[in-house]
């Protein structure tokens, strides 16, 4: 959900299953973005999603910035929670990107101790997002989908699938994509997937290479919606949301997203619960 | 194989610091140089961060431009990296990181617009609370009120100036007379900034307006602040000046004086 929509989305009340927010943006002590939020929450099941943790720093957790996001949770009661399998801080300084880690034994361990501390502070599971890759780093050991199995493994995390990331980090990292899938959910416990991402990337061109960026900023390519369905096939319909962060466009487009999402999940969710009408499983973000 | 630590201040050093050296070596090789694939996330720390830096400070962005603006933004965010994870909190050291910018030195005016824009941005934030009714103040005893102190609302901030930012700042804003003539020897402003509830305002604050709030911020009751006022201009006005800073809600609690219990 974004500021722009606010007052739209009050207005209207569109027929969204759900809204996710940066858990951050409303870190504030009081104004106007935690009363919007304080009033959508009573018509909406709401997601926090946490970009500043920083669970694969070396550095110790931000019990300050822990202690907000709990405040959060207690205060909205968000029927999810998620982080990013990535680091964004270094020595104490906020670098605002998701940045990429080495899979290595050392990694796994500093990974996990922080998702089972905030899950220990929180006292509930959060969901671990998998990243958009730019670059590998040598010293990585431990193939991305092992790894994030792993800590799901370990720490009884959840996982939020991002679809648009693994496709990115596919194409720039020269990986299968059936085969991560594979991986990583033959490996996790049924249930493991608690939402989905979708989103628009961008393509740079390097001379006759391109790379794909996870800008947030366009319709979801269709390599994407194909993956999507690819996914849903193995996990069945799970909550999936739209992410759309830079040039924002309309409400209405992001609706219309929302309802193509929709329509896939439609395709995978059992009889019987399709008869109960359940309540629209895509939201946006 | 460096240790995770070494890894991410090599890696934060290249993001910042612009010297590839080391982040390139931890790199895979490929038809991609590293240092280009490293440069994607200096853009997005770069550029997510002016954005940011962008929607606090619109005003200084209009006047400077956007390319000067996001030079600026380069330079500060080298000097102050943000620490707070959540970039609410981000900017507050643009004012005196622009005092001492001698690129800006001949607009001397501009420190004082951003903290007039951090003032509206932190007030906006700022914790809620319900400003205080009138008539709790016209349900007592009038002969008490001289020893009530008056607690300003959660949300206010002042901000002064030699200049006259207050109209910088108006004629900067989407729907302002961007081509006005604004005269910087026109005289300064005192300004409050508050959002009582929904809304940031601007208050423009006369002298005995000025050393009335800034004593009941200081603790002072109602009659010291007074006659704080009365000092700066001998024909203030309490009655009206009180009557209308609470209707435009000011103030959060009465602050009652102390009893003293051998009394």
């Amino acid at each position: 959900m974004k500021p722009v929509h606010y007052r739209e989305i009050l207005e209207t009340r569109p027929p969204i299953g759900w809204f996710e927010i940066h858990a951050e943006n409303y870190m504030g002590a009081g104004g106007p973005p935690l009363h919007y939020l304080e009033t959508l929450r009573l018509d909406y099941p709401l997601s926090l999603h946490g970009v500043g943790l920083s669970l694969g720093s070396a550095d110790d957790l931000d019990r300050r910035h822990l202690t907000g996001l709990k405040e959060l949770v207690d205060r909205f009661q968000p029927g999810l929670v998620s982080e990013h399998l990535s680091w964004c801080t270094a020595g104490g300084v906020f670098l605002n990107d998701l940045l990429p880690l080495p899979y290595t034994d050392e990694s796994l361990d500093v990974v996990c101790a922080h998702i089972t501390e905030t899950q220990d502070f929180l006292g509930r599971r959060i969901l671990i997002e998998n990243p958009s890759a730019y670059l590998a780093f040598k010293a990585s050991s431990i193939p991305e989908p092992e790894f994030l199995a792993e800590v799901s493994l370990r720490t009884g995390c959840g996982l939020l699938l991002d679809i648009n990331n693994v496709f990115v980090s596919a194409e720039n990292l020269d990986f299968d994509v059936d085969a991560y899938l594979d991986t990583l959910l033959n490996t996790v416990p049924p249930g493991a997937v608690g939402e989905i991402h979708l989103a628009g990337h961008h393509i740079n061109r390097y001379g006759t290479e391109i790379i794909r960026i996870d800008n947030h900023g366009s319709e979801i390519r269709e390599k994407v919606w194909a993956l999507f369905d690819s996914a849903l096939r193995r996990v069945g319909a799970t909550p999936t949301l739209i992410e759309w962060d830079t040039d924002v466009p309309a409400l209405a487009t992001l609706i219309a997203e929302a309802g193509r999402a929709e329509n896939f999940l439609k395709k995978f969710q059992g009889a019987a619960k399709a008869a109960k009408k359940e309540k629209a499983l895509a939201g946006v973000g | 194989m460096p240790a995770l630590a070494d890894l991410q201040a090599d890696f934060r050093n290249a993001v910042l610091g612009g010297d590839d050296a080391r982040a390139v070596d931890l790199i895979v090789d490929s038809a991609i140089p590293a240092g280009k694939r490293i440069q994607i996330h200096r853009n997005n720390t770069f550029i997510t961060l002016t954005e940011s830096l962008a929607a606090v400070y619109p005003v200084i962005l209009r006047l400077v431009g956007k390319e000067f603006f996001e030079a600026v933004c380069r330079q500060f965010i080298l000097a102050h990296p943000p620490r707070n994870r959540s970039l609410i909190f981000y900017g507050l050291d643009m004012a005196s990181f622009l005092e001492s910018f001698p690129p800006v030195n001949d607009l001397p005016y501009l420190p004082d617009v951003a903290r007039l824009e951090w003032a509206w941005h932190s007030a906006y934030h700022a914790a809620d609370a319900i400003p205080l009714a009138p008539e709790r103040l016209a349900a007592l005893d009038p002969n008490t009120l001289p020893a009530l102190g008056l607690e300003l609302h959660s949300t206010c901030r002042f901000v002064s100036s030699q200049f006259p930012i207050f109209r910088i700042w108006r004629a900067n804003q989407p729907d302002g007379d961007a081509d006005e003539t604004i005269n910087l020897a026109d005289g300064g402003d005192m300004l409050m900034v508050i959002r009582p509830l929904f809304n940031v305002q601007i208050r423009n604050l006369n002298p005995p307006e000025t050393a009335f709030l800034l004593a009941l911020d200081g603790g002072a009751d109602l009659g010291h602040a007074a006659e704080a006022a009365l000092r700066t201009d001998p024909a203030f006005n309490i009655r009206d000046t009180l009557r209308d800073l609470i209707s435009s809600q000011t103030f959060a609690q009465i602050i009652f004086p102390r009893e003293d219990p051998r009394s």
